[in-house]
């Protein structure tokens, strides 16, 4: 029951701490699984590809869950203590963007460990597509996409608890079309397939990214306006 | 540290159902509040906005004369416990401890370590695992050991066993004296608690009923004991809150203080006055059937 100083921590600490260990807890299980697919494959298939890029998809759904746990656990629990939406949200999207730039270097060192392991065993990681790990700049380059499309997420999930919080079960639902359009896209820039393929591919890929950036922006927006008048529920909060 | 609260013309909407109705209340810093109102009647509400939970629909709310909602500095200062908790419930009590005091700027974590020996709290537990008196117990703590200067209980112990509860009023008092601050418990137990209450602030649908000292309102009536035939013509054209009989002998509450005069008549004739049970009052003042105060 130790704390530094009676009501010095701020919410950001605590938050990173648990999207942390709920994180540290995922990337165990994809790893563990990737590790076991990666051996079959490589001693099965006459040509074996990237496994970890098969993995890709996952964290995307997972941050998803995670930015859905700002509005619903977290911040009812944080007023309840006396901390103000204004100084949560500030707090939350600092945690929200940390964990989209770890997220995606966690991905960009899954590829180089297993580029090494295709070096050693003689195959051909990326056969068809994008080389993600060529060189330094197309570590950070598709590094920072991966840190674009983690983001587009995570504040998707925010914002969508946020609406149904706010604006009541109609309305939330109804959100949900715009809002889900942003890591749709994403995903779409990210990897030229899905739903929005063929607008993502409309543009240059410079300005696709900044679209998807000013989509993130204008979600954090969404947020910012919509949550700052958002009521602790009438039941207990914090419930799993 | 103490801070009043003030309601200005407070309202507050949930959809098409108003919670509070222009309700206008002023609480002194410092004191020790019975929060009082049958269900429904804007208890839990007029909590949630003095801890910015929640903003106003209309009127304004202030605590030491700041509106709470969005106001760091306040808010801070303020603790609302309400049954549930607020607490994340896949955490291990020690957690949970450990968050509010990290987060409480008045935190005692001396108090804490006694409260939780109190009620015996297991704090390798998580929060699900326990009792909802055990929980209740943790709600009390934590408001208890935060020393906030505005602490509101609402309904927490409603889940301890009767040791427990008295145990908790115990703690709460001896704390109020050594730490004053405000404290507002909302409540059914009323006799239970009521030897607590400084002042009494009832609620009934959204408004204000009643805000007077405890023992001001215990003056609002009075329980006349004696031989059932001698009480029914003393208390005759008065007002019953209630009436018990045991053989021979009758006890009549009734609502409105007796002057100098009937208390002498009351004697002579054998009769004892007594004080009104603050449950008795509290079921009359707020009878739908009546029409005002």
């Amino acid at each position: 029951m130790t704390a530094a100083r009676p009501g010095t921590a701020t919410p950001a600490t605590g938050l990173a701490t648990r999207f942390a260990l709920a994180s540290a807890g995922f990337w165990v299980i994809v790893v563990a699984a990737f590790i076991v697919i990666a051996s079959i494959v490589l001693s099965v298939a006459d040509e074996p590809s990237s496994v970890w890029q098969g993995a890709r998809w996952i964290p995307q759904y997972f941050v998803l869950f995670l930015g859905t746990m700002l509005s619903a656990r977290f911040l009812p629990v944080y007023i309840a203590h006396g901390v103000t939406r204004r100084r949560f949200d500030a707090a939350a999207f600092a945690v929200v963007l940390g964990t989209a730039v770890g997220y995606a270097a966690i991905m960009q060192i899954g590829f180089l460990v297993e580029r090494l392991v295709f070096r050693w065993s003689g195959g051909t990681q990326f056969p068809d597509g994008v080389d993600l790990v060529a060189g330094p700049a197309a570590v950070v380059g598709h590094g920072a996409e991966f840190a674009l499309l983690y983001l587009a997420y995570l504040v998707t999930g925010w914002a969508i608890v946020t609406g149904y919080r706010r604006y009541g079960g109609l309305v939330g639902t109804v959100l949900l079309v715009p809002l889900l359009m942003l890591p749709f896209y994403a995903e779409s820039v990210q990897w030229r397939t899905g739903l929005l393929a063929p607008v993502a591919g409309e543009t240059g890929v410079r300005v696709e990214n900044l679209i998807v950036l000013a989509g993130v922006l204008a979600t954090a927006l969404f947020i910012h306006r919509s949550g700052r008048n958002l009521p602790v529920p009438p039941g207990p909060a914090g419930r799993p | 540290m103490t801070l009043s609260i003030t309601a200005d013309d407070l309202v507050l909407d949930y959809g098409d159902t108003r919670a509070l109705d222009h309700l206008n209340l002023h609480l002194e810093g410092g004191r020790i509040y019975g929060l009082l109102g049958r269900n429904g009647s804007g208890k839990t509400s007029f909590a949630s906005l003095a801890a910015a939970f929640r903003r106003p629909t209309s009127g304004e709310i202030t605590v030491g004369g700041t509106a709470p909602f969005e106001a760091a500095e306040i808010v801070s200062q303020i603790c609302l416990i309400r049954e549930g908790g607020d607490v994340f419930e896949s955490d291990r009590v020690s957690s949970v401890l450990r968050f509010a005091a990290a987060h409480r700027p008045y935190w005692s974590e001396e108090r804490a370590g006694q409260l939780v020996e109190r009620f015996r709290i297991p704090t390798r537990k998580r929060v699900t695992q326990l009792s909802r008196g055990m929980r209740s117990a943790l709600g009390v703590t934590l408001g208890l050991a935060s020393r906030a200067p505005v602490t509101l209980f609402d309904e927490v112990h409603l889940g301890m066993d009767a040791p427990s509860r008295y145990a908790f009023y115990e703690e709460l008092l001896n704390d109020y004296l050594a730490h004053p601050r405000t404290v507002i418990l909302s409540t059914h137990l009323i006799e239970e608690v009521s030897s607590l209450f400084e002042e009494v602030v009832i609620l009934d649908r959204g408004g204000l009923v009643l805000h007077e000292s405890a023992d001001d309102m215990r003056e609002r009536g009075a329980a006349v004991t004696g031989p059932s035939r001698d009480v029914e013509d003393f208390t005759s054209g008065m007002r019953v809150l209630g009436r018990q009989t045991l053989g021979a002998t009758s006890q009549v509450t009734v609502f409105g203080g007796l002057d100098a005069e009937q208390r002498r008549q009351a004697t002579s004739a054998g009769l004892e006055i007594g004080p009104v049970p603050l449950q008795d009052l509290f079921i009359h003042l707020t009878d739908p059937e009546r029409e005002t105060p």
